[in-house]
């Protein structure tokens, strides 16, 4: 058993990193008030833009860049309708999510450069760049910084802002840029380092994950953070033990993650308490 | 919702004109040679790259190569999926495929009210009269890979990824088990199931999984997840196995071997079977026999696999196709 954990341990940290870098992106902007429901979206238009980049340039960089564009771009449209336009967020995030699936699943049935083979990524600079130093940096961010300070009085009281003579709207877009970046990453990450290349669907739910680590992790990095990271390790943990053949039906192995998941984060933190304009236009 | 709802009445529109068309062509006088018909039923988009277009590719080919007159739709919902049938039965076509195991209670009943038409469904086990399935043994290559694993693994252990465990998908990893036991009745072969064909990180958490636990060949049959499968065997260093197409592009290095299921083929054989006059109700079954199944190796690989299990892969192949092997399918 403790080898078993000990071999899933690795292949936790890498397989969580699209998660946890939604994770991250999600809780910046839902401090700010904004619910992204569109993050499973953004994350599959940024595979895909980022597979494109990746199999017609040949570079792994690029593919990243890709991705982060890609990602930019679908979350400006959210931006237009949910900040400029004060349109509903739930239903704008949802409107993002079917136009990414159905146009990323057009898109690569109509282009042949989906074909082609992709570049392998040799040095993984991006296992350190989600699981330290973004939440470092966002930690620093939303805590010790006046950006911070304001954007987090637009999850609490956009009117206390507005009343300074700040613009709410240009806290939040930033705010949803930074989950872009944060997101774009993660994409590209799932395509070209946990994929040989898009598929459709291939984000397969985690952005809806992601979206309940942050309401579990109480919105703060440390409870994300754990969060992630006992999904990630339940999940490598339950193939590891179908690779075990201990005799264990695989449906229930297959509900582990989520179970235990919900289970600790229910027991752990403390009182629970949104941010008080989250959601509001 | 609404898409569904103008597909419903666009399908409408246009099975209405199927029928007025067919009927004054049904009054005229017969031409002499009357031409060979097929229509075929695709449960979804034929330009989906997948399921849906290798069935198109197929009615081209048989449009192609035997002269046939074609024609197609989509259709998702049971009564469209009969209105289908029926258009096929009252215009006189010869053949209706359903492409899928969901036709055969709509094949059923349109195949009673038009017996001159012969419906086969891709998969299932309704036969009437003139309703039969198409099952693909793709468990006869399977069969296979689990022969050249256990005779080249250095482990003594292979690895088995599957998105749902549906029968097909279970028949092909009992008859890898069942070959690479044939080698070795010690030769350990382990399975996941990763509940779904879309979570490429999944599938890839799987393989590094099975990887871990010593396994040292993979085979797959996650479809589109399986992307995830080839990218942990080349990080990784371990050879494994296509599924269903040559997929030795997907890791050019790793990939030993693919079984491959031609199901364009087979909709031709069966076309040329109907054509001639040689139908005969019950399962209809494709395989290496038929050269349906196959199994195809990856020439660049091959130098490196022993020429003793190279030439026993060809005797079984002899074997199978002979009739005298029968892989076992766990059904």
């Amino acid at each position: 058993m403790y080898e078993l954990i000990a071999n899933s341990i690795p292949i936790a940290i890498v397989a969580s990193i699209p998660l946890l870098l939604a994770v991250e992106g999600e809780l910046l902007v839902q401090r700010g008030g904004i619910i992204n429901l569109g993050i499973e979206g953004m994350m599959l238009t940024a595979a895909m833009t980022a597979a494109f980049a990746a199999q017609t340039t040949g570079s792994v960089t690029i593919g990243f860049l890709g991705g982060i564009a890609g990602a930019m771009v679908i979350t400006a449209i959210f931006g237009v309708f949910a900040i400029a336009l004060r349109a509903d967020q739930i239903v704008t995030g949802t409107a993002i999510n079917l136009l990414a699936l159905g146009g990323t699943s057009f898109v690569y049935r109509e282009v042949a450069a989906f074909q082609r083979p992709i570049p392998q990524l040799h040095t993984d600079i991006v296992s350190a760049l989600s699981w330290i130093v973004a939440p470092l940096i966002l930690g620093a961010i939303l805590w010790n910084t006046s950006f911070g300070l304001r954007l987090r009085a637009c999850g609490e009281n956009p009117e206390a802002l507005a009343a300074t003579g700040r613009s709410v709207r240009m806290h939040r877009w930033a705010a949803l840029m930074i989950e872009a970046l944060l997101v774009g990453i993660g994409g590209a990450y799932l395509s070209l380092a946990l994929s040989s290349g898009f598929a459709e669907n291939m984000t397969a739910g985690r952005g809806f994950i992601a979206l309940s680590i942050v309401i579990f992790g109480r919105w703060k990095i440390k409870g994300a953070l754990l969060g992630t990271a006992i999904f990630g390790l339940a999940a490598a943990l339950q193939y590891a033990l179908q690779a075990a053949n201990r005799g264990i039906p695989f449906h229930i192995l297959l509900a582990v993650p989520y179970v235990v998941t919900l289970l600790i984060l229910c027991g752990v933190a403390g009182r629970v308490r949104s941010p008080e304009s989250l959601g509001r236009p | 919702m609404k898409r569904t709802l103008l597909v419903c009445v666009l399908f409408a529109v246009f099975s209405c004109q199927q029928r007025e068309t067919a009927a004054p062509s049904a009054a005229a006088p017969a031409p002499a040679a009357k031409p060979f018909k097929a229509g075929l039923l695709t449960p979804g988009s034929i330009n989906d790259g997948g399921w849906n277009a290798i069935a198109y590719e197929g009615l081209q080919r048989i449009k192609n190569e035997l002269g046939a007159e074609v024609s197609n739709q989509e259709t998702k919902t049971p009564p469209e999926m009969l209105d289908g049938f029926r258009s096929y039965g009252a215009k006189g076509f010869d053949i209706a495929f359903g492409h899928g195991f969901e036709y055969q209670e709509p094949a059923k009943q349109a195949a009673a009210e038009y017996p001159n038409t012969i419906f086969i469904t891709s998969s299932g086990n309704t036969v009437t009269n003139n309703v039969s399935p198409m099952r693909f043994q793709i468990e006869e290559s399977t069969y296979l890979l689990g022969v050249i694993a256990a005779r080249e693994s250095k482990t003594g252990k292979a690895g088995l990824v599957g998105g749902i465990n549906l029968p097909s998908i279970d028949s092909s990893f009992v008859a890898f088990k069942a070959g690479a036991q044939s080698v070795n009745p010690k030769f350990e072969v382990k399975t996941i199931y990763t509940g779904n064909f879309d979570d490429v990180g999944a599938a890839k958490v799987a393989t590094l999984s099975l990887i871990n636990a010593g396994c040292d060949f993979i085979f797959h049959q996650a479809n589109e997840a399986g992307r995830g499968v080839f990218q942990a065997c080349t990080e990784r260093k371990v050879r494994c196995f296509g599924s269903n197409k040559n997929q030795t592009d997907m890791a050019p290095d790793y990939v030993v071997a693919s079984a491959v299921v031609d199901v364009p083929a087979a909709f031709v054989e069966m076309a040329k079977i109907v054509k001639e006059k040689r139908f005969k109700p019950g399962e209809q079954h494709f395989g290496f026999n038929n050269n349906i199944v196959r199994l195809e190796w990856n020439d660049k690989l091959k130098a490196s696999i022993s020429p003793q299990t190279i030439a026993e892969v060809d005797r079984l192949t002899n074997e199978i196709k002979a009739g005298t092997l029968k892989p076992p399918a766990g059904f």
